[in-house]
């Protein structure tokens, strides 16, 4: 009997919980990064009412930086995460294009369009028959 | 590698911008399933209404009118999955948009404050 695609609802859902993990993921460490943000301001404004020492202050700068060299890698790996996702989404969906069914006296039939086959000559292929080619002419 | 000092401020994603995308693309693939499902119980029936026809129950005329109905039902429906897929593509590129934007601003800290690093490796 003829047969219908059908969509695997379970691995499309999957894909989109995914993705809405992965975009609170991102928003999670936008907001880690911004509370840093804050609390080397602070104690910045600390430094510069004399409540904390230069040295502090210095090792605060090596802790912030390190710390946004990380966030910024987590970010940047979950938006590579998230491109991926979109990608298997995708040609989860594009798979689904619809088979074409005809309906006669006789039954419903699958029509499969006829794809012409094209030879694919390589380039060194191509070279050959290029000089056989020279060849014929002289 | 040039160095800005602005107020610091790191990127944030709308959050429920993203919620409603996908919200919209999950309902996109359940409308998929349920054509397929459609299509197929059409098929079945149009199966069932040929066995009849094929034992003598049903007259000829009546045959070919339900050959024409199913002919159009399938055409609808897979107009209509076209669309979905094609509406659940541009779905997915709105969302690579809204993901792709939060690559994160860069800052660099120094004893004089926080700046934000434009160009340069990453």
């Amino acid at each position: 009997m003829a047969q219908t695609k059908k969509m695997n609802e379970q691995a499309f859902a999957k894909l989109v919980k995914e993705f809405h993990a992965v975009g609170e993921l991102i928003r999670a460490r936008q907001e880690e990064k911004q509370s840093i943000i804050e609390e080397f301001d602070s104690e910045r404004e600390r430094y510069s009412a004399g409540k904390i020492s230069k040295k502090a202050l210095e090792s605060s700068v090596a802790k912030t930086n390190k710390e946004f060299l990380r966030l910024d890698k987590e970010i940047r790996r979950q938006i590579a995460r998230a491109n991926a996702l979109g990608n298997m989404a995708k040609s989860l969906a594009s798979q689904q294009a619809p088979k074409v069914f005809r309906a006669k006296t006789s039954g419903i039939f699958l029509i499969v369009k006829k794809v012409k086959k094209t030879k694919k000559i390589g380039k060194a292929r191509k070279k050959v028959a290029q000089k056989k080619k020279v060849k014929k002419k002289k | 590698m040039k160095v800005k000092e602005v107020e610091a401020n790191a990127k944030k994603l709308d959050e429920s911008k993203l919620a409603s995308v996908i919200k919209e693309l999950h309902s996109l693939g359940e409308l998929i399933r349920a054509r397929q499902e459609e299509k197929q119980s059409i098929i079945e029936e149009f199966n069932s209404e040929d066995r009849r026809f094929l034992v003598g129950k049903l007259s000829s005329r009546t045959i070919k009118a339900s050959i024409q109905k199913t002919k159009e039902e399938l055409k609808r429906l897979d107009d209509e999955i076209r669309q979905t897929i094609k509406d659940s593509q541009k779905k997915l590129k709105e969302l690579d948009k809204i993901i792709s934007s939060q690559n994160p601003k860069r800052f660099s800290v120094n004893l004089s404050g926080i700046k934000e690093v434009k160009g340069g490796k990453k």
